[in-house]
């Protein structure tokens, strides 16, 4: 009698510690699991200022370089291009299942990729607008100049910010204890916002003046 | 950064701090009502320090008025949120729309930061009028941070230096330090009160005494109160700064390493660390508020508190107790050990490129012009044909020390026999007031009886003396002679004094109506050596500029400062002293070089002159450093013009660079002309 009544306390004991425990080790999960997320939507935020202020550059740009229409049309369709890839990524990320709701592998690959191919094309026509002083005397343009480069900091600011809380997360995720949390409730790796072809990236540098 | 435990760490701080609190008044009552108590006992008033008669109650009672109406006025700025407390600071919000490139680069760089920290962006305070370097932020919900800057720091830090900075700031705010601060803010100001009004007591009343050259200063009732203020301050101080630092240097460990978490760029933030170091402030910010506030700064100053005070306190242990902030060189430690090292190789390599650059010839000395292209993007044609000849002159914008060209700043070029009558800080002071005593007998009757009544007769004679005495000197050289006396007082008198002796200063000036532009210029120079700022102040004009200019629209460049440049050019022209018709003419021969528009010429004798003055400065001090130069620049390219420099140039082109901040910015040829 004393003997089973030892058992049962300890098996709700140990039951309800066991129990605790998920729950902490789920809620940490979900927290981190949601603090990279925002810190994804920072970096969506951020290139939805840059690929706003592209096409200002762009236009104001066109009226000196009018023999350069290859290198505007170049940017101007790599930003299109990024946009329609970076409003497929915020529509699946609103409209996911909560734990599914992770980043889409995919997704963030090839919106990584068209980002490294708009910074190519900017990267290029920068080369090409050394070639004119008188750009680099426009008043507007050289606003619009700083507030590029500032968003391109901004960009690069919140990837790493996403990284880092990539990191946790995964980290986290693999951890003894709560690794088996995440397999029971399927919290899966997300995924690190990197373009697959670095050679791309080469001429993220925006710089006149 | 480990959120939770982030979190959970500022409960615990919380706590502590709750009961830090507690213990800090209970052992403040105890000081307070002990040593009433035995002094009472002592002259007989009470029988016993445990039975206080009504009036001891009342002296008691008073104390804790002081005490808790520091507290309560305190917890009500702290209540309205960051930005309304970085506005009675004195501070000026700047936005996104700010014409200014200045700003709007501060703006981008908070932006940044606050991308790589995931959090929102604070709003963002810039102190004008503060040149220690410094920076720090405010209030404790989301929507009620205010991120303030000094004029010091925007001036001295490089752009990545500025980023290391905001980033340590969103270090703290990433780690829970604003609630516990804010906090801690409203306990310091109950245990701070009273021995900031004792500090002021005992700061006019022994200047006083330094004119008086009274030795026994410490018989004035005046000093009694405000000893005994300070003594029971002190057991407040005592414990609030035991608080504050035992809060405070942890944590800007911590937030260094968020800084380098954020920007991932330890050498910005190490020289940043360096750059305040070598600014080598006397104290971390010159607001009256100051002594509360050090623990949320990025730098806690060279002193810091009471360490900088008696020698006591600069022992080890006292100096680890007390400090809000680690000691600069271990902040630059924990970042990058080899730190040193990588800026010498920096240096060096700089170095090596300069030698090349002159064996290459002019395009090094073209550098520094080139350096601002702002400036030359937004001045018009004709300014930008005035900026060549700038360029070609070379060296303009390098910084060497200039201000011997405007005015003598070492002693050394001062006559012996002004060396000789000003040995001291008393007489240092006369001459200071002696530079403001009217020419006609009567309103000169008045100054100084003024100054009798304010001091007493034996000053007022030393003022009078001197002035009759260097009535010579003080024509030819006001400017080279306040400079002397003002730097003299800097080294010699500690800041309460010095702001007492300008505040006095001041108020006569201003109470005998003799503010004139020369007045205006002399004050303005002292203010600006003695190293004493009033934000507060100042304040409500910073606010009805900032007003002007917004409702003005966008001021841009110098076409747009047309108002304001044909003020000070007026001014500068009429200085050289010649017929009205002359002036005209050269006025606008002047003007035509920089601006299109008719704008009448203004004359130093038209009201409100000084205002409007003021207000030009104003607005001419938040443009980039680059059109301030050029502003002081063309200003004594005018007075060159005719080959003759009158003093009442040089005095007026002293007081636009300093006005300006630009004191190290003026033409190298001007020496030559001078002597």
């Amino acid at each position: 009698m004393m003997a089973g009544m030892e058992t049962g306390t300890l098996v709700v004991i140990v039951g309800g510690l066991l129990s605790a425990t998920i729950v902490f080790f789920y809620n940490q999960l979900v927290a981190l699991k949601n603090r990279y997320q925002n810190a994804f939507s920072q970096i969506d935020v951020q290139l939805q200022r840059r690929y706003e202020l592209i096409p200002n550059l762009v236009e104001t740009a066109r009226a000196y370089l009018t023999h350069e229409n290859e290198t505007l049309t170049a940017v101007t369709e790599a930003r299109n291009q990024a946009e329609a890839r970076r409003q497929q990524v915020s529509k699946a990320q609103t409209s996911g299942t909560p734990t599914a709701r992770a980043t889409d592998g995919g997704l963030i690959q090839s919106l990584a990729n068209a980002e490294s191919s708009v910074a190519g094309a900017l990267g290029r026509m920068n080369m090409v607008m050394e070639a004119y002083p008188d750009l680099k005397a426009d008043k507007r343009l050289s606003e619009l100049h700083d507030d590029i480069v500032s968003t391109e900091n901004r960009v690069s600011f919140s990837r790493q910010a996403y990284s880092d809380a990539v990191m946790r997360y995964n980290t986290a995720c693999e951890q003894f204890p709560a690794a088996i949390v995440a397999k029971l409730f399927r919290f899966e790796d997300a995924e690190l916002f990197e373009a697959a072809n670095d050679h791309a990236r080469e001429a993220v540098k925006v710089s006149f003046g | 950064m480990d959120f939770f435990g982030q979190q959970a760490n500022t409960r615990r701080r919380s706590r502590l701090l709750l009961l830090g609190f507690l213990l800090a008044y209970t052992a403040t009552a105890a000081v307070i009502y002990f040593g009433i108590a035995l002094v009472s006992r002592q002259l007989g008033l009470i029988p016993s320090v445990f039975e206080p008669s009504a009036p001891v109650a009342v002296v008691i009672g008073l104390f804790w008025v002081a005490i808790l109406a520091g507290c309560l006025f305190r917890y009500l700025d702290v209540r309205a949120g960051g930005p309304a407390l970085a506005q009675k600071f004195g501070a000026e919000h700047v936005s996104d729309s700010s014409p200014h490139v200045e700003d709007r680069e501060l703006i981008n760089v908070v932006a940044e930061m606050s991308a790589a920290a995931n959090a929102p962006s604070p709003q963002v305070f810039v102190l004008r009028r503060e040149n220690s370097v410094n920076a720090f932020v405010l209030g404790g919900a989301q929507d009620k941070r205010a991120l303030v800057l000094t004029q010091g720091a925007l001036d001295t830090f490089e752009r990545d230096e500025l980023q290391a900075v905001i980033a340590h700031e969103f270090g703290h705010i990433a780690q829970g330090d604003l609630e516990v601060n804010m906090r801690l803010l409203t306990a310091l100001g109950g245990l701070m009160a009273l021995d900031e009004m004792g500090r002021m007591l005992i700061g006019s009343v022994t200047l006083k005494a330094l004119i008086r050259r009274d030795k026994s200063q410490s018989l004035h009732p005046g000093v009694f109160a405000g000893l005994a203020m300070r003594l029971c301050g002190s057991v407040g101080v005592f414990f609030g700064s035991l608080l504050r630092s035992a809060f405070s240097r942890q944590r800007e460990f911590l937030a260094d390493a968020s800084a380098v978490q954020f920007t991932r760029a330890p050498f910005a933030l190490a020289s940043a660390l360096t750059a305040i170091s070598e600014a080598d402030d006397e104290v971390p910010l010159h607001l009256p508020q100051a002594p509360e506030l050090v623990h949320l700064c990025f730098s806690g100053g060279p002193g810091q508190g009471l360490a900088r005070k008696t020698r006591l306190w600069k022992r080890p242990l006292f100096a680890r107790w007390f400090a809000t902030h680690p000691p600069v060189p271990a902040r630059i430690d924990a970042i990058d050990p080899h730190f040193t090292v990588k800026r010498r190789k920096l240096d060096k390599a700089a170095r090596a490129a300069a030698r090349k650059g002159d064996v290459g010839g002019m395009a090094a000395v073209a550098a520094p012009v080139s350096a601002a292209p702002a400036l030359v993007m937004t001045m018009t044609a004709a300014a930008v044909h005035a900026e060549m000849s700038v360029a070609a002159n070379g060296n303009v914008y390098s910084d060497v020390s200039c201000l011997a060209a405007i005015g003598p700043r070492n002693p050394t070029g001062l006559a012996d026999r002004i060396m000789l009558l000003l040995p001291d800080e008393r007489s240092c002071l006369a001459i200071l007031f002696a530079c403001f005593v009217p020419e006609e007998p009567i309103p000169r009757r008045e100054f100084l009886d003024e100054v009798a009544y304010c001091f007493e007769q034996s000053f007022s004679d030393a003022v009078q003396e001197l002035m009759l005495l260097l009535q010579e000197e003080l024509e030819s050289d006001r400017i080279g002679i306040v400079e002397h006396a003002a730097s003299v007082l800097k080294s010699k008198l500690d800041i309460d004094k010095r702001q007492h002796a300008l505040l006095t200063l001041e108020k006569l000036v201003r109470a005998l109506g003799h503010e004139d532009l020369m007045s205006y210029a002399s004050l303005q120079l002292i203010r600006r050596k003695l190293d004493v700022e009033f934000p507060v102040l100042t304040s409500a004009k910073l606010q009805s500029g900032a007003c002007k200019r917004a409702q003005g629209g966008k001021i841009k460049g110098f076409a747009a400062m047309g108002e304001e440049f044909a003020l000070l050019l007026s001014l500068i022209v009429e200085a050289s002293g010649a017929a009205a018709q002359v002036l005209d003419e050269q006025y606008k021969r002047v003007l035509s070089c920089y601006t299109g528009a008719e704008l009448p010429r203004r004359s130093s004798s038209e009201p409100q002159i000084i205002a409007q003055l003021e207000q030009a400065f104003q607005t001419l001090y938040v443009q980039p450093k680059a059109v301030r130069a050029a502003f002081v620049e063309h200003c004594a390219e005018i007075i060159l013009h005719d080959g003759i420099v009158a003093e009442r140039e040089r005095s007026l082109l002293s007081l636009f660079a300093a006005s300006l901040g630009c004191e190290t910015v003026a033409p190298a040829h001007l020496i030559s002309r001078v002597a």
